[in-house]
């Protein structure tokens, strides 16, 4: 059960209008204005405050809601009715932090103020792109002599490495490979552990210095 | 419990205020200023890797010295990177693990000042006695109000002569006064406390008052 009570009082060359609402359960009132003249607002930050419009008001009211507009037109018996009630829903009341920044704005950086992802920027040293890349023709050579099918690629495999001398000698090659690369990869995954775990007191020592 | 500690404009003394009141409040300051950080770095993840889920909350507090500290990056790309609507989240989990959190907010009205005004139990209001300070503080006051935070106290920094009664009326909120401090400038300079660095000194008293006013507000 919705009521609305109404109460206008004369003031200067407007008439102002309060309004109480009253529901047994919570519930979505619209309520509009029935004087002959527009609807004069509350506002905040100079616009209509949240529920109003050019017509009335709309919003939920649990237990007492208490309005009030301003219009110019002169008072009658029935300055304002309830046109539209249904039932509350709960979702309309809660702020999630999604509605906070649909409301005031994303304001993290633009994303053409990131140049790049940082780890783009990642630069290795040139001797190690060196080593890796001659690791990877070798293997290049590896596989073309691997996977030739027919005689005419066989050979093509075979006159790119050079003779039967130099095949062996690249399965050798291939071998230390394997067993730098783990020795390296071993390395790496220490000093990388290290990395991330060292911490330098910089504020203590700058103190000290 | 999550505190946290707003102001409408920058530079007056908001980080200074969440640093200390942590260190009194014995809990976690977080610097929640994702594109401007101002208290001091740490060596590990921050908050950025938090709220990018590359590192939980709990892995990026640091102690340190005197203060538990949840830092935060300093990196465009990092700032882009973090998702605010998870700070909420991240927050709740810290003052899980630690019982008191003080959320040092970004200065204005944007929503990465509203997003740890909407997790937090109660705000602390800092402001100086200048017209446009006082002017930003009505705004963060509105922006308070709006996502429903009450407002425990207002910090009125470097103003141990005015009067509170006026901007405690017009803020609705008690005021305690900060004097101007050198030690208190030097040991914020420092990433410290001051009742670290100068228990005797007056701001250190300021900072004890303001502490179990916060402590009793969310309590009641």
């Amino acid at each position: 059960m919705v009521s609305l009570d109404c109460h206008t009082s004369r003031a200067g060359d407007a008439t102002l209008v309060e309004l109480l609402v009253t529901a047994d359960t919570p519930t979505r009132v619209r309520i509009e204005n029935c004087l002959d003249g527009p609807v004069w607002p509350p506002r905040k930050q100079s616009v209509p405050a949240e529920g109003w419009d050019e017509d009335g008001f709309e919003g939920e009211v649990r237990d007492r809601l208490v309005l009030g507009y301003a219009t110019p037109a002169e008072p009658a018996d029935t300055p304002a009715r309830i046109v539209t009630t249904e039932p509350a829903t709960d979702t309309d009341s809660d702020l999630t932090p999604r509605d906070l920044v649909r409301s005031l704005g994303d304001s993290r950086p633009p994303r053409d103020a990131v140049e790049r992802n940082p780890d783009d920027a990642v630069v290795q040293p040139e001797a190690v792109t060196d080593w890796l890349d001659a690791v990877e023709c070798r293997l290049d050579a590896a596989d073309r002599l691997a996977s030739a099918d027919s005689v005419s690629e066989a050979n093509a495999a075979i006159t790119a490495v050079g003779e039967t001398a130099d095949i062996l000698a690249l399965r050798e090659q291939l071998r230390a490979d394997r067993r730098t690369l783990t020795r390296v990869r071993a390395r790496c995954e220490a000093l990388s552990e290290r990395t991330a775990t060292v911490e330098i007191p910089v504020d203590t020592l700058s103190r000290l210095v | 419990m999550i505190v946290a500690v707003i102001a409408g404009k920058g530079g007056v003394g908001k980080s200074t205020v969440a640093l200390n009141l942590a260190a009194e409040l014995d809990g976690v300051v977080v610097d929640a200023d994702l594109s401007m950080a101002d208290l001091p770095p740490g060596s590990g993840p921050d908050l950025h890797d938090v709220l990018a889920g590359r590192a939980t909350p709990l892995e990026a507090v640091t102690d340190a010295g005197s203060v538990r500290i949840l830092p935060c990056g300093r990196s465009l790309a990092g700032a882009r990177a973090a998702d605010p609507t998870t700070l909420g989240t991240a927050l709740d989990a810290v003052a899980s693990q630690y019982g008191r959190v003080v959320v040092d907010c970004p200065a204005g009205l944007s929503s990465d000042a509203g997003l740890p005004l909407l997790a937090a139990d109660a705000c602390v209001l800092v402001t100086r006695p200048t017209e446009a300070a006082l002017a930003a503080a009505m705004r963060a006051r509105e922006l308070a109000r709006a996502v429903e935070t009450p407002l425990a106290r207002v910090v009125l920094n470097r103003a141990q002569s005015m009067e509170p009664e006026p901007i405690a009326a017009a803020l609705g909120a008690p005021v305690v006064r900060l004097p101007e401090s050198t030690s208190l400038a030097r040991a914020q300079h420092h990433g410290r406390p001051v009742g670290v660095v100068a228990p005797d000194c007056p701001a250190s008293d300021r900072f004890a008052e303001l502490a179990a006013a916060v402590h009793s507000a969310i309590r009641s």
